[in-house]
This record gives C-alpha cells, structure tokens and sequence, in this order.
C-alpha cells in the first residue's frame, strides 16, 4: 500500500487502513520518539498520541511533502512538546521543594538511557551520549537524533525540520562540536 | 639543593606526561563516544501499539460525551439560574417600588397636615 492509499483511507475513517498505517510507522515513530524523550514508557505514550493525531488531522495534510514526512514531524513536535512540559514541571517541583523544604530527588543529572538497539559494546558510551544529547540546542538535538537514532539523510530531514539541506549540515556541525565538548567535561569529571 | 631541583623538574615532566596522555584517553574516549551510535538497530515498538491506541481513542471518546453531557447540564442550571434570578429581582423591585410609594404617600400626607395645621395657626396672629 503506497502514501496515497493510506491518506484516501485513512480520510474515509477507513479502519483496516488505519491499522496498516500503524504497522507501517510504529518502529519509525516509536524508534524517533525514544530518541527524543529517552523513557521507553513515556515514548509508547507518545506513539499513541502521534497515531492519534495522524487519524483525526488526516485532513490537514496537503501533500506538500511526503506523509512519512508529515508523520515525522507530528512525532518530532510532540517529542519536543513533552521535553518542555517536563522542563517545566521539573523547575515548578525544584520551586516547591525550596518553600516546602522538602529533598525531592531532583538529581537526574547522570546517563541513565540504555537504547535496545544500541550493540552491546557501545552500551556504556552510548549512554553518556544520550547525556550529552540532551544537553545541546533543540534543533541541533533534532537533526543529530533524526540522522543518528533514525538513520535519515540529511535531505529527509531538511524536509521534516523544513529548512535548507546546508541549515541541516551547519545544525550537525555545531552538533557534533557542542556534543564533543560536553563529553570532554563529562570525562574530565568523571575519569 | 641540586637534586631537590631535579626531582622536582622530573616530578613536573610526569605531571605533564600524565596530563598529555590522559588528554590523549579522553580524546580518544570523545571520539568513541561519539561512534557509539554506529551500528545501532531500530528500537521495536509494543507489538499491541494498535490496540492500546483503539483503545485509547475509545477512552478520550467516552470522556469527550461525559463532557459533553456535563456541559449541557451546566448550560440548563446556568439558564434555570438566570431565570430564577431574574424572576426574583423583578418580584424584589416590584414589591420594593410599592412600600416605597406607600411609605411616601403616607409621609406627605402627614407633612401636609402638618403644613395646614402651622399655617393656620400663623394666619391668626
């Protein structure tokens, strides 16, 4: 079944197209969205809620650009979506616990994300750089994700981030040289 | 005093070897760090991904009518409410305006008495 057929069924409220749609993109949207959030709970949550959001705004789509494309955006948005209301929450509970004066265990600072895909060698490494991840720009975090967690090209993801390729190439540059100085000081400290 | 100079220089020169070559380990531990992603696999997602999503969408619809619902009763309390109170500031201003009038109507009777009976009594002096 091609993009198009899914969008006309999926536009008739078509079930069986539904379902084929979501065996098609889970591993796609799962596999993004963990990237992003890094909790295996919080990213199925969010797979839910991209199908969700891909079944009742199937009439938005344009077609200006690819459904997978407009999937992946759906995925990419509600990750970030979900990184600031955590933010958010985080810096109203650490707000709380200075006038309550209660210890919440706030200290979430470490590498603590196992990815399943990752091979077993590169286990611990790859945890530190899921740190380090989370520590740079977001739209730098989304181009290095996309490119290193899902594997796209730079032109697919150009087409999601809907900048220029040379935007895509310059976000990875100033990626990699945040990341490689995050790890320099992660290391330092804890060699 | 020459060789307390020299153990010195020597204890510097480890110094600075240790730091050469632990810059060198930690740059090559970035650079390791960095290729760990290489060869990475997809992550698989719950095979009842499908499922749980009907179901969820099941679970917002039912709350969408329970709203819904509630909505409506909220809209007819808020009607019922208004015509209540509206019926009751009519009956309030109705029976307001009449004690009003009454108790006026009885005060300028008085007054006037009162005015008659001191003109009266004025005329005959």
């Amino acid at each position: 079944m091609d993009e198009s057929d899914f969008i006309s069924l999926l536009r008739n409220k078509n079930e069986s197209g539904f379902k084929e749609l979501v065996d098609t993109y889970s591993n796609k949207v799962f596999n993004t969205v963990l990237g992003f959030v890094q909790n295996r709970e919080d990213a199925e949550d969010i797979s839910q809620e991209v199908f969700i959001d891909v079944y009742r705004s199937v009439e938005n789509f344009k077609g200006d650009s690819k459904f997978s494309t407009w999937i992946y955006r759906i995925a990419v948005n509600k990750s970030l979506d979900h990184l600031k209301a955590k933010k958010r929450s985080k810096r109203f509970a650490f707000v709380q616990s200075l006038f309550s004066g209660e210890d919440t265990n706030l200290s979430t600072d470490v590498p603590h994300f196992e990815h399943p895909g990752v091979i077993l060698e590169n286990k611990e490494h790859a945890k530190v750089l899921f740190y380090a991840i989370s520590k740079i720009p977001e739209n730098q975090r989304t181009a290095f994700t996309l490119h290193k967690v899902e594997g796209l090209n730079y032109t697919e993801i150009s087409d999601i981030m809907e900048v220029s390729i040379s935007s895509v190439e310059s976000l990875m540059f100033r990626a990699k040289q945040n990341l490689k100085e995050i790890l320099k000081n992660y290391y330092e400290n804890n060699f | 005093m020459k060789i307390i100079f020299n153990e010195t220089a020597s204890f510097k020169k480890i110094n600075l070897l240790n730091n050469q070559t632990m810059k060198k380990d930690i740059n090559h531990i970035v650079e390791k760090t960095l290729e760990s992603f290489d060869g990475m696999e997809q992550a698989k997602a719950n095979p009842f991904l499908y499922g749980k999503i009907i179901s969820r969408m099941q679970e917002v619809n039912d709350e969408s009518a329970i709203v819904y619902r509630k909505k409506l009763v909220l809209r007819y309390a808020i009607m019922i409410l208004l015509a209540v109170s509206l019926n009751a500031a009519t009956v309030f201003s109705y029976l307001n305006f009449h004690s009003k009038k009454n108790s006026v109507s009885y005060q300028s009777g008085i007054s006037m008495m009162e005015k008659e009976y001191f003109n009266t009594e004025l005329d005959q002096y």
